[in-house]
């Protein structure tokens, strides 16, 4: 198989920056490196409107004397400039302060065994340019045949093939090479508001992309095109809605925000700075009994698919979540000493996640529904991890006995994380495979929406 | 600093730029970028992070009309410029022009002349002031629970040449000193925020600036624990002078920004001349103001910092323009084609965005509400280009009961349109303030800007609170 980038020379460069920091007096080292080839074409109205490409190169390097711990990065790889950043890394460690919590792994947690992943497409070293242009022109015409007021905002293909190598002086390093595609298309619509309206120019825009880690796995650039059309039509003729408590249903690309607030309270640097609405609530019932999240690290070509995490620790499967129950937190090895705890391989984030999907389809969920808001998308940074408080604006569509009526726009949700997780009624079975976080739909009862 | 730190010479940009103009394109441009970032965090009381970074490279850009050419590099050699220039030159597909072209260095006025650049001073001085900011901090309340104070500083040289013949050197430097509390009262957290910067110097920082700081933190999540849920549905609001210029930022900037204009996909398009505000608002966009964080002295496609009028008394002037934008209407650019660093292509983004003061007092204003709210300080907003629609979310925030600012209020964003929430502004204070220096940009890349705005009363906008 053709190959981007020599792994094993990688593998000695990070070694020699970690055998050089030794030299110079660090008791601890943990180097990373990346290599990598970005492209990205964007198209509009037939047009190329914007080719790019680059190949960067970047090291980052900690260190540690006496618990004293400092960081760089560059991206000049030259013999001189390593030299240099190595030697600044020391000097700066001199004046952080001890900190004993800051260790590596223990040898034993560090990951082993290496599963295949297939994260590395080889065909896309050679995907002629002219392909990928033709992907983005494809899906803008696909976009633009699904309706004549449809409008393009451009179509975009992008592709980024990288070998990056994680190493530390616990006796970690390994290099690996991946690849990344992505294309999306964006389009709008003129949505006049009434004659001598304010706002006459209003619009709707709306778009749609997905990213895979091999070509052959990518979605019909006509799906895809369908979808973005939908997400810009359904929007058109949006009103403002009455205030009140009502229950929503948050279609999979808003259910993933709401896991995102979820995962954020769990991770080990929110808990141990108590900055998280969930301190205390570990084994306890945090969500609605209808919610279990798996952690899957090892899913073949996933797009958060690894073997280690950032510290060289092994990845596990495991239930995050369990009927609602938080059984994890989601820690490095700092946190967990912070906690008295021994990591979870967490370091860096969560691989992939799955959420286990309920029995209704997107039609029952709203029939369970009754009268309510479809959320289909959120706006403004209103959550509060460390309490928990929520209010984002949001876009979405009048539900009554079941029925789509019309769009609402301009209106606020408003509750709190942990009555929202415990408020979840309805899980569907419409599972969005697109991400790394693969979740249904869900519905939660009781947001207070103000509007009018 | 020259262009010899990038191992290239005048003869050799020129011979780069002349491989970008090979197949025609309308111009080009050689962006080189050495950057040094800084930043240190204490938190537990303990100096925890101390991390520091260079990012050094070159990128080409070459535009045909609407369409851009990309590449950089940061393996810095005649090689490989000419490789990244053949890329970006893809994009074009005329003759190319036979013409050299020769570079000639421009000098530029100076918005941030800094006697003493932060990046050059001891790590143990800016460390002295971090401590002092804890034990302000811890020392203002029994209730705090946590602090952490964030230093950062960076230092920005850009050299950039175009086959228009321009040749010009920057340095930018930039300083941010933010301090984050914890304040905890029968189980309950709040926290609280405070800082500034800018482009200036490192005696920017002082004791009595710190003190303040780490006061003002304290007192906001004080003030949040004893606060109440906000209410829900339409009220008046009335922003506090100074950082509320967010407002600006997200109701009228970001729709303002010319390439949203140009695609046609912003809800002012083709609204030029028209009234989209009420008469008492002018609205400028300034990249002028000295040691601003917003500041510029020139933008990155060697168009000069400007001030420019957006809204003058409520009828749109101009939209913000890059190069590209700016040939597509046939204007000038107004010096608002910025980048994030050498790895991205200039976009037109905001510098310093306000609104000129108007004639009340701050007093008159709270006084003409009987219920409403009153928003001191801010996390942040987002908009939606396409139809308008904005957030932003207060931090410290109160009720107005019968003309008088009363209880403070959590949980809660405020959400409006922006034609809308401008045509309503009913009251513009003549109190004007600048905000702090703390504000960054997102719009795919992150840019530093500045936001200002007297005390303005909006007579009805969507509070997202609970209670109806």
């Amino acid at each position: 198989m053709k190959q981007y980038a020599d792994l094993k020379e990688l593998e000695e460069k990070a070694r020699d920056v970690l055998q050089m920091a030794r030299d110079k007096g660090a008791d601890t080292a943990e180097c990373q490196i990346m290599r990598r080839r970005d492209f990205e074409v964007e198209v509009r109205n037939g047009e190329i409107e914007n080719l790019s490409e680059a190949e960067p190169f970047e090291m980052s390097l900690t260190v540690s004397q006496d618990y004293r711990r400092a960081s760089v990065s560059t991206c000049d790889l030259t013999p001189d400039s390593i030299r240099g950043i190595v030697d600044q890394a020391m000097v700066l460690s001199k004046y952080t302060d001890r900190d004993t919590f800051y260790t590596l792994p223990k040898p034993e947690q560090l990951a082993t065994e290496f599963k295949d992943l297939d994260l590395f497409d080889a065909g896309l070293l050679d995907m002629p340019v002219t392909e990928k242009i033709e992907l983005a022109r494809e899906l803008e015409n696909h976009l633009l045949a699904v309706d004549e007021r449809l409008k393009s905002d451009g179509a975009s293909f992008s592709s980024t093939i990288s070998a990056a190598v994680v190493a530390n002086s616990a006796g970690f390093c390994k290099a690996e090479q991946r690849t990344l595609l992505g294309m999306g298309v964006s389009g709008f619509a003129d949505d006049q508001v009434k004659e001598g309206d304010l706002n006459v120019g209003r619009k709707q825009s709306g778009s749609w992309g997905s990213q895979r880690r091999h070509r052959a796995d990518l979605r019909g650039t006509k799906e895809t095109a369908q979808r973005a059309a939908n997400n810009v039509l359904r929007k058109i003729g949006a009103r403002k809605p009455q205030t009140g408590t009502f229950p929503c249903y948050f279609e999979p690309t808003v259910a993933r925000s709401i896991w995102s607030n979820l995962l954020a309270a769990m991770t080990g640097g929110a808990v141990y700075r108590n900055e998280s609405f969930l301190i205390d609530q570990l084994e306890q019932q945090v969500c609605s009994d209808i919610v279990t999240i798996t952690e899957d690290p090892f899913i073949p070509r996933g797009q958060s698919s690894r073997n280690y995490d950032r510290e060289g620790v092994a990845k596990k499967a495991a239930k995050l979540i369990e009927k609602g129950r938080l059984n994890t937190w989601l820690l490095g090895s700092y946190s967990a000493n912070k906690l008295g705890k021994t990591t979870t391989g967490h370091a860096g984030g969560t691989a992939n996640l799955l959420i286990e999907p309920g029995p209704f389809d997107e039609a029952g969920l709203l029939k369970e529904m009754g009268t309510g808001i479809w959320v289909i998308s959120l706006l403004g940074q209103g959550v509060n991890i460390s309490t928990g408080d929520f209010s984002r604006a949001a876009l979405g569509l009048w539900v009554e006995n079941g029925e789509v009526q019309y769009p609402v726009m301009e209106f606020t949700l408003n509750s709190n994380l942990k009555d929202m997780l415990k408020n979840i009624s309805h899980m569907g079975n419409n599972v969005m495979h697109d991400w790394s976080v693969q979740t249904p739909g869900f519905i939660i009862g009781n947001m207070n929406v103000s509007g009018l | 600093m020259s262009l010899d730190l990038f191992r290239l010479s005048r003869e050799s940009t020129s011979r780069v730029l002349q491989t970008a103009m090979q197949r025609g394109g309308d111009f080009a441009e050689i962006y080189c970028e050495h950057a040094r970032y800084n930043s240190l965090v204490m938190e537990e009381g303990i100096l925890k992070t101390a991390v520091s970074s260079i990012e050094k490279g070159v990128g080409v850009r070459v535009v045909k009309g609407e369409k851009t050419g990309y590449a950089y590099t940061e393996q810095l050699d005649d090689k490989n410029f000419l490789k990244i220039a053949a890329t970006a030159a893809a994009i074009a597909d005329d003759k190319g022009s036979e013409e050299a072209f020769a570079v000639d260095p421009k000098t530029l006025k100076n918005y941030y002349q800094v006697a003493d650049p932060s990046i050059d001073v001891d790590l143990d001085q800016k460390i002295t002031w971090i401590n002092k900011a804890n034990d302000f901090a811890r020392k203002h309340s029994d209730l705090v629970s946590k602090v952490t104070i964030s230093y950062a500083d960076s230092r920005r040289a850009l050299v950039i040449a175009d086959s228009r013949g321009r040749l010009v050197e920057d340095v930018q430097p930039m300083l941010r000193f933010s301090i984050s509390v914890i304040c905890e009262k029968d189980g309950e957290r709040q926290i609280g925020r405070a800082g500034d910067g800018g482009r200036v110097g490192f005696s920017f920082v002082t004791g009595e600036k710190v003190k303040h700081w780490a006061e003002k933190a304290v007192n906001e999540a004080l003030t949040l624990l004893n606060a109440k849920q906000a209410p829900a549905g339409m009220l008046p609001v009335i922003l506090a002078p100074g950082d509320s210029g967010i407002l600006l930022h997200e109701a009228i900037g970001h729709p303002l920004e010319a390439d949203f204009n140009r695609k046609g996909t912003s809800a002012y398009t083709g609204r030029l001349g028209e009234m989209v505000a009420d008469a008492q608002c002018t609205i400028i966009d300034d990249g002028t103001i000295e040691n601003d964080r917003g500041a510029i002295n020139i933008d990155d496609e060697l168009n000069d910092s400007q001030r420019t009028v957006l809204i003058e008394e409520g009828r749109l002037k101009s939209y913000m323009m890059d190069e590209i934008s700016a040939r597509y209407f046939e204007q000038e650019s107004t010096g608002n084609g910025r980048r994030e660093s050498y790895k991205y292509q200039p976009l037109p983004r905001m510098r310093t965005t306000y609104m000129l003061p108007g004639k009340y007092s701050a007093d008159e204003i709270v006084g003409s509400t009987q219920h409403g709210i009153y928003c001191k300080t801010f996390k942040g907003g987002q908009v939606d280009i396409s139809n308008g629609n904005f957030t932003f979310v207060p931090s410290e925030a109160y009720l107005i009961e019968d003309g008088k600012i009363t209880h403070p209020i959590k949980n809660f964003l405020l959400v409006g349109n922006g034609p809308d929430a401008l045509s309503k502004v009913t009251m513009v204070g003549n109190d004007f303030e600048m905000g702090t220096g703390i504000w960054t940009c997102g719009k795919g890349q992150s840019v530093p800007v500045g936001v200002g705005l007297p005390t303005i009363k909006i007579s009805q906008m969507t509070v997202g609170g609970q209670q109806a």
